[in-house]
């Protein structure tokens, strides 16, 4: 224990009443990690929560060397996976689409994405991989680029008559904007150009736009 | 515009007063640095005289205090007397802050156990607009990203039967009397309540009441329609692993399978069982 004393709360909250207190240089067992609470044991074996930030100053087992802060700083810089989902307009229809991206480097990430498009006469499902360029990851506005290959696949609806499902790869590029709100926050907008090869002489181009938010694991 | 030689001088030794001081400050043998440079810097002295204007000339040979003969033996002794008075005050900057008595711990903090993660499963009821209620079940995963903050997505199915427009519309509405609806849905949820249940004297349970709101899509009759769904749930931890849960949700999309193409409320109440992982 590097503060002058934790405070333990009943449960993982703010607002949940302190019970008991820990002094300096007490010795405390980290159980259990809910968000930003972490669930500690007191050598009088009471069992409470503490905030991440009171936690900040503890020792860890290899003596003054390395803080419970430099791990948690760890984390963030070793931070890799990042799940979101976003609502938009492709062409003119709404969509929803979903995405895993994996940091490969501080500027350079590759990114799956699902996603759905609700049209009023026909359904869109497509997913495609991209690699993304972040040239200024370090920045808390930060534009992003991407290329990448999917498939496509059109559903109409049953209330039209003799509509025929497709079925088709494609091709997109995006252009977006990140914006860290936390550590763990980002929100994000894209634009992308979808090109469908439907067949061997017909392209079909769509556009589209759309907002979200993602977080790091 | 020429300064007067005597001012010149003046700035001098106000120059040469002052630079030992600084020096004596950083290191302890500067007294003595200050007579070797001296002599080497006397012939630079004289050409400042004719270029006062320059300034830099007098701050990189500062040691001529040179001018009266007499002035750098006085002036550096009795500095040296309340110098040494004033060296332990700026040495303690650059020693060592006491060694903090540090008592080694055997735990390993990176690999804390987290349980940020949830999955769930749930059953309820589903009232499908026009078409009556019916029992729906599913399943969710979930992430809390903070105390207040969390994602889920969610899968569900119910039945819809038209049982009550055959028996005046012969052939129905749908295909078959009965269709299945599925959903999914990705929300985001909001701890505005969170709390404690008592039960007892002795136990409290650490609980939650939250709000979601979320987009989705729902399939059912042949359609998929964009759905928009919101709604109000309650979470009591049983223990740290898992939770029992009641959600009340309105799944919003639009149909128009009764000949318009209207929005549907369609209002689900359902209960269940999440652990964390």
């Amino acid at each position: 224990m590097g503060d002058p004393y934790i405070e333990l709360h009943t449960g993982p909250g703010r607002g949940f009443p302190i019970f008991f207190v820990v002094e300096r240089n007490d010795w405390i067992e980290i159980e259990l990690r809910h968000t930003d609470w972490f669930k500690v044991r007191t050598a009088g074996g009471k069992e409470g929560w503490v905030d991440r930030g009171q936690l900040e100053n503890t020792l860890t087992e290899a003596g003054n060397k390395k803080t419970f802060r430099d791990v948690l700083l760890d984390d963030y810089l070793r931070r890799r996976l990042e799940v979101g989902a976003a609502w938009g307009h492709f062409a003119s229809d709404p969509m929803l689409k979903l995405w895993t991206t994996y940091n490969l480097a501080d500027t350079f990430a590759i990114e799956a994405t699902a996603g759905q498009v609700e049209g009023l006469y026909s359904g869109t499902n497509f997913w495609h991989v991209d690699l993304l360029a972040e040239p200024w990851s370090d920045r808390r506005l930060e534009p992003f680029f991407g290329i990448g290959v999917g498939r496509i696949y059109n559903l109409p609806n049953a209330s039209l008559i003799s509509a025929i499902s497709t079925t088709s790869n494609m091709a997109n590029a995006m252009v977006g904007l990140r914006y860290h709100v936390s550590d763990r926050l980002i929100l994000r907008i894209d634009w992308a150009a979808y090109t469908a090869f439907i067949s061997d002489s017909r392209t079909q181009q769509y556009q589209t736009i759309t907002a979200g938010l993602s977080f790091f694991f | 515009m020429r300064i007067p030689v005597p001012a010149f001088l003046l700035l001098f030794a106000v120059l040469g007063f002052c630079v030992p001081v600084v020096r004596a400050a950083d290191e302890q043998p500067a007294t003595e640095a200050a007579p070797q440079s001296a002599p080497q810097s006397a012939p630079q002295a004289a050409p400042p005289v004719p270029q006062p204007g320059a300034e830099s000339p007098p701050v990189t040979p500062p040691a001529p205090q040179p001018t009266p003969s007499a002035a750098p033996a006085a002036e550096p002794k009795p500095q040296s007397g309340p110098l040494p008075t004033q060296l332990p005050a700026p040495q303690p900057a650059n020693d060592q802050v006491i060694e903090p008595q540090v008592e080694r711990r055997p735990v390993k903090v990176p690999h804390i156990p987290s349980n940020n993660f949830e999955v769930g499963i749930f059953g309820g009821a589903y009232d499908t607009e026009n078409f009556g209620t019916n029992a729906v079940g599913g399943a969710r995963l979930g992430y809390h990203i903070t105390e207040d903050v969390f994602v889920e997505a969610v899968y569900g199915q119910t039945k819809v039967s038209d049982a009550t427009f055959r028996l005046f519309l012969p052939g129905g509405i749908f295909p078959t009397q009965e269709q299945i609806l599925r959903y999914y849905e990705l929300d985001a949820g909001y701890n505005i309540l969170p709390g404690e249940i008592f039960i007892g004297r002795t136990h409290a349970k650490v609980s939650a009441v939250y709000v979601v709101a979320g987009l989705g899509s729902t399939k059912f009759d042949g359609q998929s329609n964009e759905t928009v769904d919101f709604g109000l749930g309650m979470r009591v931890f049983l223990a740290d692993w898992v939770s029992l849960q009641v959600d009340m949700r309105d799944h919003v999309f639009s149909m128009d399978i009764l000949g318009t193409r209207k929005d549907m409320q369609n209002i689900e109440l359902t209960t269940g069982v999440t652990f964390f992982f």
